[in-house]
């Protein structure tokens, strides 16, 4: 088992003292996931100019729509579910303005955290961010959803299933093709690289 | 979920990017959800009752005090699609006497007709310059406290019927406040105040539904623009 697990869950003290069952405050919410979202915000490819603008409507959609979240289902694949409408209506927006604009201006370099790093080891995870991110923008939408959500979110495929509404095999599907342009990507990186060397 | 797929060499390289270690700045958290808060109270306040305006501002107020910090500033390109219809505002529409008198707050006369420099939203390709802006506003606290004192007012003067106040009051945060936190609640509402005096523009209410669909300030602004019987 990977070691990649989110750490969202380690900053929600307020969800530590809900009743077993109890839904949600909007508050808890947010404390809980906001960095969840945050990320993959940015993960879905939106640039750090808009990035702000698509977390408060997913926040003002989950406040209006929290009687709906299921007790018995996945807070997240809930609130990523929420966000993936959201970026889509976002992309959507974009093109009408700007066809031929590129989706998504995130800085690669923003994405790892760097606290406490050292300046070399900074670079290299900066640049492996870096690379990842390449890779995830260049994969299908519903394709880098579910790698997102599988490979650095760790949720399984019900979860996901929840998330994307789509059934366990599209999911499995999808997360196959993803798998194989990702390690597409990665596969001609390193031969570029051996090149190099 | 099964991790086959993928080799041990991308395995690493994930991990070495550490995708899943990323921190939100504990300033950044606490500026969106004041933003947010905001938002829904605004929303409540123009759907309920113009007393609820009195909570909108103790929120705006307790929010700063809160954050340490203006909220604003958090908004993207999307927010000015709605300002366009201004443009194309017939001064006489805006010069429009009222229909009542006003409550609240006694509000200025406003200067002149909508100007289209005023309402006009920034240049496309200014998406830097904006951002330089919106983090010089996080120096002025009190900025989302004037936003909602601004959108107050402009809410009153359209309930009272005086739309060429609450136009000018509209302008003036958005002269005022570009960027600000409510700048999706100033398009919203400034649709709202076309429609009432039937100079809207049908395609930038269109736009607006669009990228606003679902919220409570689309209901407000699809009721405002509905086709009158």
């Amino acid at each position: 088992m990977l070691s990649r697990r989110a750490p969202s869950q380690e900053l929600a003290p307020a969800a530590g003292f809900r009743a077993p069952g109890a839904r949600p405050t909007f508050d808890e919410l947010y404390d809980a996931h906001v960095e969840f979202l945050w990320r993959n915000a940015r993960r879905l490819g939106v640039g750090d100019d808009a990035v702000d603008d698509v977390l408060q409507q997913v926040f003002l959609v989950v406040h209006r729509r929290l009687p709906e979240l299921s007790m018995t289902g996945s807070e997240k694949a809930w609130l990523f579910g929420v966000l993936l409408r959201v970026v889509r209506d976002h992309r959507r927006s974009l093109r009408r303005k700007s066809p031929h604009r590129f989706f998504g201006a995130t800085d690669p370099e923003t994405l790892a955290d760097e606290r406490g790093r050292q300046p070399d080891e900074s670079f290299a995870r900066a640049e492996a961010a870096a690379l990842v991110q390449s890779w995830l923008d260049a994969l299908d939408d519903d394709k880098r959803e579910v790698f997102i959500l599988a490979e650095l979110e760790q949720l399984t495929a019900r979860e996901i299933g929840e998330a994307t509404g789509t059934n366990p095999s599209t999911v499995s599907s999808r997360l196959r093709a993803a798998r194989l342009a990702f390690e597409a990507a990665a596969a001609r990186h390193r031969k570029s690289e051996g090149r190099h060397t | 979920m099964s991790h086959e797929g993928l080799s041990p060499e991308t395995e690493e390289l994930l991990r070495r990017a550490g995708l899943g270690d990323e921190r939100m700045p504990v300033l950044h958290r606490r500026r969106l959800k004041g933003a947010v808060l905001a938002r829904l109270a605004f929303a409540s306040a123009t759907v309920s009752a113009p007393t609820a305006w009195a909570a909108l501002s103790l929120a705006a107020k307790a929010v700063v005090g809160v954050a340490g910090i203006a909220i604003v500033g958090t908004l993207g390109a999307g927010s000015y699609l709605a300002l366009r219809p201004a443009r194309h505002l017939a001064p006489h529409v805006v010069a429009s006497p009222p229909r009542a008198a006003p409550v609240g707050p006694v509000v200025e006369a406003p200067p002149t007709v909508v100007e289209a420099s005023v309402v006009e939203p920034p240049p496309v390709g200014k998406a830097r310059a904006r951002h330089v802006e919106r983090h010089a506003a996080l120096a002025h606290p009190s900025t989302l406290a004037a936003e909602t004192a601004l959108l107050r007012d402009a809410d009153r003067a359209l309930r009272a019927g005086d739309t060429a106040t609450a136009l000018a009051r509209l302008d003036e945060d958005a002269a005022r406040f570009p960027n600000g936190a409510l700048a999706p609640e100033r398009a919203g509402e400034r649709l709202v105040v076309l429609c009432e005096v039937g100079a809207a523009d049908a395609r930038a209410v269109a736009q607006f539904l669009a990228a606003r669909a679902g919220s409570p300030l689309a209901a407000r602004v699809r009721r405002a623009c509905a086709p009158k019987p």
